[in-house]
């Protein structure tokens, strides 16, 4: 997969607010759109000096191959999103990638189950419309602290034949956690795959274990470099890999930050 | 051309920039985005006698231009070092020891 890892120039082709301190980029990125699979990520240089020095991760929400495009969504919490969610329209910004390794995607099962928390809605955006375009029936189970912080309808609506939402306030769908969603939807062979907070995806694969469905997580590392080098994302899993992923920790950039859900120690991981 | 070589501890190397430890693992994974033809050579991340885990995460904090680390010297042994990255390195040496 290394082989196919690129450092280029992308440049900002449109950028909006769509939720509550959530910002939607798009990026020119033709060698990541050519080889993008969904659940990969990029890293963005989103500064030429030395502060902020490492790279920003983030997930790629959608692609469109024949115009080279890529689509982030991120949370703006910190320096780095600032600065991204400030480039205007023509800002080249560097971009490596795609990184890591993603869902394995097939229309195999009667139902893909899509949980999503947050922004960790993102790579399943991505996911959902491959997966459609495969023909798999997708439901998306999208969970957020508030209405607020909602995407909107136009980015859930092409992940999925179907959007259920939940929210802890309860001002948008099911009052609670989008896990709660889950137990109705858990049934006739369904495949699962998630992306959120710790917590909520370790309730998503105490879940599917109990009810034998095959689930696949993309988790979230504080990450350095992204291309497996800094050994910094690791990930406890319950045994060994084979050579070169040894060990108790993996790497969240090169052997993840797709992972089995049965494969993590979820009592290590956070 | 200019002779960049340089000797170190009975080792020639063609030039002195060297990546450092930590910096570029065992060399796989930067292939595709550094000609290493243009280096000195590499420091490869610390390899022990026998494998070591390395420290739980967190292990990395970014910092005011720059990052702090503490990977706990995670690394796959000598042996395994041998088997599965020795043999991506071995055709790099151009040193003459």
């Amino acid at each position: 997969m290394s082989a196919a890892i690129e450092d280029g120039l992308a440049r900002v082709v449109a950028s909006a607010q769509v939720a509550e301190a959530v910002q939607h980029t798009g990026l020119a990125a033709p060698w990541v759109a050519a080889r993008a699979v969904p659940g990969q990520f990029v890293q963005l240089r989103v500064s030429t000096g030395l502060s902020p020095l490492l790279r920003l991760p983030l997930s790629i929400a959608g692609v469109d191959a024949a115009r080279g495009l890529i689509e982030v969504i991120y949370a703006v919490v910190g320096p780095k999103t600032a600065l991204l969610g400030r480039m205007s329209v023509g800002t080249a910004v560097g971009c490596l990638g795609p990184l890591g390794h993603g869902f394995e995607v097939r229309a195999s099962r009667p139902r893909a189950v899509l949980v999503g928390g947050g922004v960790g809605l993102a790579p399943l955006l991505y996911l959902g419309s491959s997966l459609r375009a495969l023909g798999q029936p997708t439901v998306l189970l999208a969970g957020a602290r508030t209405g607020r912080q909602h995407l909107p309808e136009f980015l859930l609506a092409r992940a999925a034949d179907r959007v259920l939402r939940s929210s802890d306030d309860g001002s948008v769908g099911h009052r609670g956690p989008v896990t709660d969603l889950l137990a109705d939807e858990l049934e006739g062979g369904c495949g699962v795959y998630a992306c959120g907070p710790r917590a909520m995806l370790r309730e998503v694969a105490a879940r599917c274990r109990s009810r034998g469905a095959p689930c696949q997580v993309s988790v979230e590392e504080y990450m350095a470099c992204g291309l497996g080098v800094c050994m910094g994302c690791a990930v406890a899993v319950r045994a060994p890999g084979p050579a070169p992923a040894h060990g108790r920790y993996q790497r969240a950039c090169v052997e993840g930050p797709v992972f089995a859900a049965d494969a993590l120690d979820w009592e290590d991981h956070g | 051309m200019v002779d960049l070589a340089v000797r170190i501890a009975g080792v020639t190397f063609a030039n002195p920039v060297l990546l450092a430890s930590g910096t570029c693992n065992y060399g796989e994974e930067l292939s595709a985005l550094i000609d290493f033809a243009r280096l000195g050579g590499l420091v490869t991340k610390t390899i022990t006698l026998r494998p070591r885990a390395g420290n739980p995460p967190p292990r990395t904090v970014e910092t005011a231009a720059g990052m702090l680390n503490s990977i706990g010297l995670q690394n796959p042994g000598i042996e395994t070092f041998a088997v599965v990255h020795w043999p991506f390195l071995k055709p790099c040496q151009r040193a003459s020891w």
